[in-house]
């Protein structure tokens, strides 16, 4: 063990050195791309580049929470109108059969036949659904 | 900040304390520099048994030394680029003492001595770690990043794996 002590304290001095040469041309390396090699001014750099950063985080998250925000009330809004058109068809379908009902009472009570009663409105034609989905 | 603190006594007190740390940092680093230098020109008997070699007690004090007078006029100046190239000498130079100091400790003659040296070592790697903070700076790269980047090789045909 005591014969490693010689030869581990030269290796590591050798390392040592080395080290110290990487860590000035690291140093020197940042000080020639603008960093302040002063204490009280690098502090500042970096908290005011911690603060940006926060708030650019911010303004990413806030823009996420909007988009959300719009994508929910597309989506509410769709729903209603979806529920909405599906009421109009079912009220629809009540009046139309109202009505056949009263032609049935017409033409049992006041002795009209199919010819001579008012004919049944002409109806629009309904589209077939787009392509909303690839 | 307490509720019995004003923001502007809040804010003296963190200044005291500020200079405070600055203060013992300084003489803490004095104290190495004493270390450092007592290594190079008053080498125990027991550092010149151990290790044999006189080249490399001198490169072994070297490290001590300079790296803790520059440890102490990095800070005494508040330029952190002296300290940090200075606290990566002093580091290396912790850690060989507490190499050198492994036999004693087998022994049972130094472990107090042992526990300090290492105690001391881990002290200067926190204050590296603090360091590093100044030195990053997104975008930079290092030493290291920019010799790859110059070996790397620059072609686009890769070979394919079949």
């Amino acid at each position: 063990m005591e014969g490693a002590i010689p030869l581990l304290v030269a290796l590591g001095g050798g390392a040592g050195i080395g080290a110290g040469l990487k860590a000035l041309i690291d140093t020197l390396l940042a000080l020639r791309a603008g960093v302040s090699a002063r204490e009280g001014r690098r502090k500042a750099d970096i908290a005011e580049q911690r603060d940006e950063a926060l708030k650019r985080l911010e303004a990413e998250r806030g823009k996420t929470t909007a988009a959300l925000e719009v994508a929910h009330l597309e989506r509410v809004r769709a729903e209603w109108a979806t529920r909405m058109a599906q009421t109009a068809v079912r009220n629809s379908q009540r009046a139309r059969e109202h009505a056949a009902e009263l032609r049935i009472l017409l033409m049992e009570r006041a002795n009209l036949t199919r010819a001579e009663l008012p004919e049944w409105p002409k109806m629009e034609e309904t589209e077939p659904s787009p392509r909303t989905s690839s | 900040m307490t509720a019995s603190q004003t923001p502007a006594e809040h804010l003296r007190r963190h200044a005291f304390l500020g200079r405070l740390i600055w203060v013992l940092d300084l003489t803490a680093y004095a104290a190495l520099t004493y270390a450092g230098a007592q290594a190079i020109w008053a080498t125990s008997e027991y550092v010149s048994a151990t290790v044999v070699w006189a080249p490399a007690i001198a490169i072994w004090g070297t490290l001590l030394l300079v790296g803790s007078a520059g440890c102490l006029l990095g800070r005494l100046t508040r330029l952190w680029a002296i300290e940090y190239v200075s606290n990566v000498l002093a580091g290396w130079g912790a850690w060989l003492y507490v190499i050198i100091l492994i036999p004693a400790m087998l022994e049972g003659t130094s472990g107090v001595l042992f526990g300090f040296a290492v105690f001391a070592s881990l002290g200067i790697a926190r204050r590296y770690a603090e360091l590093r903070i100044f030195v990053n700076e997104p975008g930079l790269s290092g030493i290291r990043a920019r010799l790859e980047a110059a070996f790397r090789r620059r072609t686009e045909l890769t070979v394919q794996r079949r």
